[in-house]
């Protein structure tokens, strides 16, 4: 489902360049469920937003399905994400502007998608905030932000979800219960997810670990 | 792959009114709103008053303009101008002797036709010297109407009957007003007016008879100016166009510098608003990358980006426009309302290009100021959304080309006129480069002074070198802005200053010409005995200038574009000492020289450079009938507008030994004491008298119209200048107010933020205070000596207010917009960034 080879990823520093990423290599397969952790500054963020293709390595492959996407142009990749790609952040990123339903009909409707709000309340129902769906982010708690930002993510109904850090922003027993939200959604969708985590529990409950250390990848 | 389709109309408008609810349009909206409100203001207002002092002015000639000639005007004319609904009239004017049963005088004989006048009105009274009474119409045939002086210098009274040529008429009224009485001031004798339909029947008008005629044009502005175009092609050497301005020299440069003045403040206010439009543009921008990032992880590429943002664009410009612009509407009307008595309420519609200029300023304004920083948000990487990225957009250099592009096509659109355009950019420009370069300079002095200070300055100056890069951008804006404004307020003054000390109360409202010089000391010792105020009696002689340097005038006016007939007849004069009002610019005037034996001129500017004449020229003069040399000895600039006698050309000494010279002066006399005209006419029957009164009072009349729209203005343009200060203050309000919760955390208290941030935004105001006088000396030079052609003056005061006025207001402005983040708790601040 998701290959990367050789992945590279250099940035300009005043001593020179830094290697963030230095020749990854991993396959991922269709269903399965992949936490990467590592110490912060490993570059975790970096490989996933590469394996998203939020942005480009500057070497190597990516595929996502069975395309790759590291040759292809902002506009392509933004095709391939609207069908194979949906993301849960630590910071939730939840447009302030739009309440709760909104949220979650955004990707619907920017797929032009028909029925949009019906399926957005119905995985609103689906993670507990059906009374909460004209909320504003701004009334809503750490917790509840995180499950509309799930809801979002798995109403897409895409095969892949990217989620980067996503109890990193609530306390434990909150973290613990959007946590199983997150595997429930996983395994009833039969979705392949890659999440970035520092929590060994979390990556504990993914089916492989691979540790990041200074731009290397470990699998455990 | 089915891909993601293009973004939909509901949800751009969709996300749009989620902005609008949540407040994030609202700097950019009101900064729109703003400007196409104030321009579309000051265009509606601004071409009522122009339009109005337009009528008013075009009293002084009895219409909105007029052909004259020695000829009368063609039928093919005549039959174009009732195509286009232009009404006319005709005037015929000649000299003639008019008789009585006992008496003579040579009078300069006025036939109108039914409609004249056209704009203005006439003052008749039964009696000379009585109380006049308007009318709209001339004399109706048989009629004559005469000037006051004529009952006693024919010695007979109204009813009485007076013979011009072979025709005979009833002296019905003394005509003591005529709108047009401003024309031809001198060489005219006392005034006979009668019905154009008895030309004939007086026989007076033979082949070879010099004879003027003039044809009279009403309209619209823009009619009268379409026909203007038409017909210029077709006038030949005998007809001339004559519009408001160029008929009266003094009124012309009063309308000139009034129009001058409120082009510049419509050309300031669009600069401002284009600099609060592309201020909140960048910050509305800056607050969309979240959103963009986060649009972009779900699936919309750039071009759906651009697409969405492209109508919100659309949207915010449709509704800025249409509520702008009645919202200008509104303003003008209700400025008009609240200024009451002070205005008159007939005053004349605008133009209709006022209504579409702000819909123009505002549509341009959105693509070339808002367009740019938020189209380029399709730039923004998704993969912001992971960690905090440098903020992106097009390079800076690009969009203040677009936007210094844009500001200079409206200007020059607003103002049609390049050089007032160029003026204002290029000190802009100028004083944009030089407050960049000075500015970080500036940031880093005051940091290594401020060492030496308390704490909260230590901080505040401390704050201020932090953020040196965008507070040296702020700085350039600020000192940009105060620049304007002073400008304005500097060239606001000089002029009000100007046109109130030119019409001083004891303004000379009487002219005194065709004095003999054997009656020069009589007149001036009569002047004494009754105790009036008299200028210096000047010799004059009629002639014209037929050539320079052996070059024929009729082949160096080709080319010449001013309102000047060269062909005519000049009044020329000899004088020793330069009158108050005239200035020499180039050369020397006769003291300097010492005595000569040639015979030296001295040439009024305009008149000079619609000739071409330098100094040393040599110019041909045919006075008497007789070829006359002269060496251009200095070029003046002349007050037209001072009631004083003035003249094109002023000799070092007397012309062809005083041959045909008479006298000229000016007096005052007020009303209650015009019966001594009467004893000085008896006493002088020769001499000719010209009241002009009604023109000073139409003069004053325009001037305090033109003082109230330049006030009125001022405050708008002052209140765009007020919103780009708090927009560009909001603009790098986010980072200032992140700082201060961070302060807040570790312990400051409120009052220690409260005084960094102002003394932070004092200083920041001080700095660019001072480079806003810098830039506005430079430009003033410019703006003085080339536009309104007055002499520059250095503003000493402002070197002290300027710069202490800048850091209060910028230091208020900067309080009252942070005041809110004081008094919310640093963790609801922390949690909003």
């Amino acid at each position: 489902m998701i290959k990367a080879r050789e992945l590279h990823q250099q940035v300009p520093v005043s001593e020179g360049t830094l290697d963030i990423l230095k020749g990854i290599n991993l396959e991922i397969k269709s269903g399965e469920t992949v936490a990467i952790i590592g110490a912060s500054g490993s570059g975790k963020s970096t490989l996933l937003g590469m394996l998203a293709g939020l942005d480009i390595p500057s070497g190597g492959k990516v595929y996502l399905g069975e395309r790759e996407i590291t040759t292809l142009d902002e506009e392509a990749r933004a095709q391939v994400r609207s069908e194979l790609v949906a993301f849960v952040f630590q910071n939730f990123q939840l447009l302030s502007s739009l309440n709760a339903v909104e949220n979650v009909m955004l990707p619907l409707e920017l797929k032009g998608e028909t029925g949009a709000e019906e399926k957005a309340r119905q995985y609103l129902q689906r993670v507990g905030l059906a009374e909460r769906e004209r909320h504003y982010p701004n009334q809503l708690s750490g917790g509840e932000q995180q499950r509309v930002a799930l809801a979002r993510a798995f109403a897409c109904e895409t095969p892949i979800i990217f989620a980067d850090e996503p109890t990193g922003n609530l306390d434990t027993a909150t973290g613990e219960k959007v946590a199983d939200l997150l595997f429930d959604l996983n395994r009833e969708s039969g979705t392949t997810l890659v999440l970035v985590t520092h929590s060994p529990d979390l990556a504990a409950r993914c089916q492989r670990q691979l540790e990041m250390h200074s731009g290397e990848i470990t699998e455990h | 792959m089915t891909g993601i389709p293009a973004v939909k109309l509901g949800l751009a408008r969709k996300l749009l009114w989620r902005d609008w609810n949540s407040g994030e349009l609202n700097i950019l909206l009101t900064s729109l709103l703003l400007a196409v409100a104030t321009v579309t203001s000051i265009s509606l207002f601004s071409s009522r008053i122009h339009n109005s002092i337009y009528e008013e002015a075009s009293h002084f000639i009895a219409a909105d303009a007029k052909v004259t000639g020695s000829l009368p005007a063609p039928d093919e004319w005549k039959k174009a101008a009732q195509a286009i609904n232009i009404k006319t009239a005709d005037i015929i004017r000649f000299r003639a002797m008019t008789f009585s049963d006992k008496d003579m005088v040579l009078t300069q004989v006025k036939a109108v036709s039914a409609n004249y006048p056209l704009k203005g009105s006439l003052a008749i009274s039964d009696r000379p010297y009585e109380k006049s009474r308007k009318i709209d119409r001339g004399p109706r045939p048989g009629e004559a109407w005469i000037a006051p002086r004529l009952f006693s210098a024919l010695n007979i009274n109204s009813g009485d009957r007076v013979t011009i040529g072979d025709a005979e008429f009833v002296a019905t009224a003394s005509l003591n007003k005529e709108p047009d009485a401003g024309q031809s001031l001198f060489g005219v004798a006392p005034r006979v007016m009668i019905n154009i339909a008895d030309i004939d029947a007086t026989g007076a008008i033979q082949v070879g008879s010099r004879v003027d005629h003039d044809w009279l044009l009403a309209g619209a502005n823009d009619v009268i100016d379409e026909f203007e175009q038409w017909l210029q092609a077709e006038l030949g050497n005998h007809h001339r166009w004559v519009g408001v301005k160029a008929e009266n020299r003094g009124i012309g440069s009063a309308l000139t510098r009034a129009e001058r003045f409120l082009l510049l403040t419509g050309c300031l206010s669009v600069v401002l608003s284009g600099v609060a439009i592309a201020l909140a543009a960048k910050r509305y921008a800056k607050r969309q990358q979240a959103q963009v990032a986060i649009l972009k992880t779900l699936g919309s590429g750039p071009q759906n980006i651009l697409r969405l943002y492209s109508i919100n664009i659309l949207l915010i410009g449709i509704f800025s426009i249409l509520a702008g612009g009645g919202m200008g509407w509104l303003l003008h009307w209700g400025i008009l309302t609240a200024l009451g008595d002070l205005i008159p309420a007939d005053l004349a519609p605008p133009s209709l290009s006022a209504y579409s200029t702000g819909a123009v300023t505002g549509f341009v304004a959105l693509w070339a100021f808002a367009a740019p920083p938020i189209f380029a948000l399709r730039q923004v990487a998704p993969a912001t959304i992971l960690r905090e990225h440098k903020e992106q957009g097009i390079p800076t250099g690009r969009s203040t080309g677009i936007g210094a592009a844009a500001i200079v096509l409206l200007m020059i659109f607003y103002s049609r006129d390049w050089q007032l355009s160029f003026i204002v950019a290029a000190g802009s420009a100028v004083c944009l480069a030089g407050v960049g370069t000075l500015s970080s300079g500036l940031i880093l002095l005051t940091r290594k002074i401020g060492n030496r200070l308390s704490y909260s300055w230590r901080l505040g100056l401390a704050n201020l070198k932090r953020h040196r890069r965008f507070n040296a951008l702020q700085m350039m804006i600020f000192s940009v802005l105060l620049m304007l404004l002073f400008i304005l307020l500097t060239v606001r003054t000089t002029l009000l200053n100007q046109w109130q000390n030119q019409l001083p109360p004891d303004t000379p409202n009487h002219f005194a010409f065709n004095i003999f010089p054997n009656e020069a000391q009589g007149i001036t010792n009569f002047f004494q005995q009754n105790n009036v105020f008299a200028n210096p009696f000047y010799p004059m002689t009629r002639g014209r200038v037929v050539g320079v340097n052996g070059v024929p005038t009729s082949e160096l006016i080709k080319n010449q574009k001013n309102n000047i007939n060269y062909p005519r007849e000049l009044n020329l004069t000899w004088a020793d000492t330069l009158g108050a009002d005239n200035k020499i610019l180039y050369g020397q005037w006769w003291d300097e020289i010492g005595p000569s034996e040639e015979l030296l001129v001295s040439a009024e500017q305009e008149y000079a450079n619609g000739l071409g004449i330098v100094i040393g020229d040599r110019v041909e003069f045919s006075v008497a009938g007789q070829e006359v040399r002269a060496r251009v000895a200095s070029i003046r600039s002349v007050q037209w507008d001072s009631m004083n006698p003035n003249f094109f050309m002023i000799f070092n000494r007397e012309i062809l030994d005083g041959v045909g010279a008479n006298w000229i002066t000016s007096f005052y006399l007020p009303q209650s004491r015009k019966p001594i005209l009467n004893a000085l006419s008896r006493q002088y029957p020769t001499v000719s008298l010209v009241e002009i009164d009604q023109t000073i009072e139409q003069i004053q009349s325009i001037i305090g119209k033109v003082s109230m729209a330049i006030e009125f203005i001022l405050v708008l343009v002052l209140a765009s200048g007020f919103l780009v200060l708090i927009t560009s203050i909001q603009a790098t309000l986010d980072v200032r107010v992140q700082e201060s919760a961070i302060f807040r955390t570790i312990g400051a208290d409120k009052a220690l933020v409260r005084k960094t941030l102002i003394i932070e935004f004092s200083t920041l105001g001080l700095l660019a205070g001072i480079l806003a006088v810098v830039g506005t000396e430079l430009c003033l030079y410019f703006l003085q000596t080339r536009v309104f052609n007055l002499a520059y003056q250095s503003q000493g005061l402002l070197w002290l207010w300027g710069p202490a006025l800048s850091a209060f207001l910028i230091g208020s402005v900067g309080w009252i917009s942070t005041r809110n983040v004081i008094n919310t708790p640093p963790l609801a601040v922390l949690r909003e960034v």
